[in-house]
């Protein structure tokens, strides 16, 4: 059909039916997700019908489910001050992954440093070992909340970032070549020349079992010595971390891999940093360690797990953070109690 | 000791999408007439309309003659996306719609590695690096290596690039690194944190350097005495090519 431009009225043509008339233009691997977000949060309850007839689409209806959800659990936190959310692998450093999404942890401003010396001094004092059994509890139910730096952590950031992860400055120089080849008659005499940080620094005015505290101290123990409300309150704050570790409901849900920060980049920020008083070497290693990690590929995020759109995965993760946040308050309880503001 | 107390707020959940999986609705079409000799165009500009009694079947409305006005808009939009404005890098070699050249010139880098073997395993250092030309061509990322340091001309000629997860062919696995989306002057610097900030875990190509027993000796001897002095005139394996032709040879 030939029409003329200037004077023909313009028809109607239809598309072929293989037009589409929306398009992704991502590649497979980076499809939206908030799509099939929705249809697994669907199936879990989280969404209900109010929400159905007010969001404009998905990524809203997740919003505000998830919102709800987070705010319900997370109430009350004011230490541990997390940002949620749902991001695709690919934005985060995960090119390449076969997850779909990760659920990613940030948090606002920088993190705190608080001190222990004087409330976990004080425990000790009350009882030898007090002190460092509260610090064993604590640190054992870190491993299951977001990022954050203990004198554990911050003395593993020393061995990575000083000792290419051997056990101490010697270790260290015992296989380095660069000792080999200097010419140093000596260990000691390398350490000196090359100013290696050494254990000692670290160690410097803080108790030996701070790194790896056991519990070496009864509860039976604790409770007879406890002679302050401080010391009472601290007990009770291990108690109830305890009794919320040891539900039914905790070892079934609970997932010490759903706080990891996973896939290869190394984190240049966490929930805050415990040290042992404001001149240790805590400062000094983690800013030497994060400065070297934001030199690579490195994340702020506290968590960013791996995440499959699937419904059950969708569900199991949620317990598992249902889980997180009732523990990340109680132990939010117990550092308030002994940790200082610097 | 000041006690820590911290106020607590409704946190909102965010739900963050890759910025390319935004959905895009069919809004238009351009008609496009022709000549039989290809020698004059006409352009009908069409919007996307559905009839009362069908509304899920699209149609094409009635079609205008496209104002400058659109065809600016347009001719911007794919500009943005095949083309390049802004101030020129000082190491920017070359440029094309689908293909940037530039060089990152000898300097020290801190280089972080994780291979599966026992001699590497997880190691970084700083190392002083060879100066790298670096391509990225229709969306892939080319790394070769420069002798000296002047900044390299058309004829200079290219060696390999001495790192681990770098293909014979100059180009780069970037299998877990996260590299930039754009193609532009502006994301120079995304590209070369990515290439230098990822962690290296295999060499791709046997031949990579001229050192006995390959690169994996080579590297751990860096890694192991990263403050001696390096000459990789006598290490770098050349690709008998020079720039230009290689530039030819990825715009093809």
């Amino acid at each position: 059909m030939k029409l003329d431009a200037r004077t023909t009225p313009w028809i109607l043509p239809r598309l072929s039916a293989a037009i589409p008339t929306a398009i992704w233009p991502a590649g497979a691997g980076e499809r939206p997700i908030a799509r099939d977000l929705a249809i697994c949060l669907l199936q879990t309850d989280l969404i209900d019908e109010a929400d159905l007839q007010t969001a404009r689409d998905e990524t809203e209806l997740c919003k505000v489910a998830l919102s709800r959800w987070w705010n319900e659990h997370a109430h009350g936190l004011s230490l541990f001050r997390l940002q949620p959310s749902i991001q695709t692998t690919r934005d985060i450093g995960h090119y390449g992954s076969i997850a779909d999404a990760a659920f990613c942890l940030d948090i606002e401003d920088r993190f705190p440093l608080l001190t222990m010396e004087r409330a976990i001094s004080h425990l000790e004092e009350e009882r030898r070992g007090l002190g460092q059994t509260v610090l064993a509890l604590l640190y054992d139910a870190l491993a299951y909340l977001p990022y954050t730096l203990s004198p554990n952590t911050v003395f593993g950031l020393a061995q990575y970032h000083y000792w290419q992860g051997e056990a101490d400055e010697v270790a260290f120089a015992n296989i380095s070549f660069e000792y080999e080849e200097s010419g140093a008659s000596s260990v000691e005499q390398f350490l000196a020349d090359y100013e290696v940080f050494r254990r000692a620094d670290f160690f410097r005015n803080i108790p030996d079992w701070l790194v790896t505290p056991k519990r070496v101290c009864s509860r039976k123990q604790a409770l007879h010595a406890a002679e302050t409300s401080l010391t009472r309150e601290v007990i009770a704050a291990c108690d109830s971390i305890s009794a919320w570790g040891q539900r039914p409901e905790f070892v079934r849900r609970a997932d010490i891999g759903a706080c990891r920060i996973d896939a290869l980049v190394d984190p240049i920020s966490a929930t805050m940093a415990l040290a042992w008083s404001d001149d240790d070497a805590t400062t000094r290693v983690i800013d030497d360690a994060f400065s070297m990690f934001m030199q690579g590929e490195s994340t702020e995020m506290v968590t960013a797990s791996e995440l499959s759109l699937d419904v059950r995965s969708v569900k199991k993760r949620l317990a598992a953070m249902e889980e997180m946040l009732g523990l990340a308050r109680r132990v939010e309880e117990l550092i308030l109690l002994i940790g200082a503001r610097t | 000791m000041s006690r820590v107390q911290l106020r607590s707020q409704a946190a909102s959940f965010g739900i963050v999408e890759a910025e390319e999986s935004k959905e895009m609705d069919l809004i238009g079409a351009l008609l496009l007439y022709s000549s039989g000799d290809g020698r004059s165009v006409y352009a009908s500009n069409h919007q996307v309309i559905y009839a009362e009694d069908a509304p899920d079947v699209p149609l094409l409305g009635p079609g205008s003659a496209p104002s400058k006005k659109v065809l600016a808009q347009l001719g911007e939009k794919i500009s943005a996306a095949a083309a390049f404005s802004g101030f020129i890098p000082e190491h920017l070699l070359y440029m094309a719609p689908r293909l940037i050249a530039w060089w990152c010139p000898p300097q020290q880098r801190h280089l972080w590695f994780k291979t599966q073997d026992d001699v590497i395993g997880e190691a970084s250092a700083t190392i002083r690096q060879p100066g790298v030309i670096f391509i990225v061509s229709s969306g892939r990322l080319y790394a070769f290596s420069t002798v000296g340091e002047e900044r390299p001309q058309p004829e200079t000629l290219l060696y390999k690039a001495p790192y681990f997860n770098v293909w014979k062919t100059g180009e780069v696995c970037t299998g877990n690194v996260a590299m930039p989306r754009s193609m532009d002057a502006e994301a120079i610097k995304d590209y070369e944190r990515a290439f230098y900030g990822s962690r290296f875990t295999h060499p791709n190509d046997p031949d990579l350097v001229s050192c006995q027993g390959g690169a994996i000796p080579m590297w751990k001897h860096l890694l192991d005495n990263p403050a001696t002095p390096w000459d990789w005139a006598k290490w770098l394996v050349p690709c008998k090519t020079n720039f230009a032709q290689k530039i030819k040879e990825l715009i093809k």
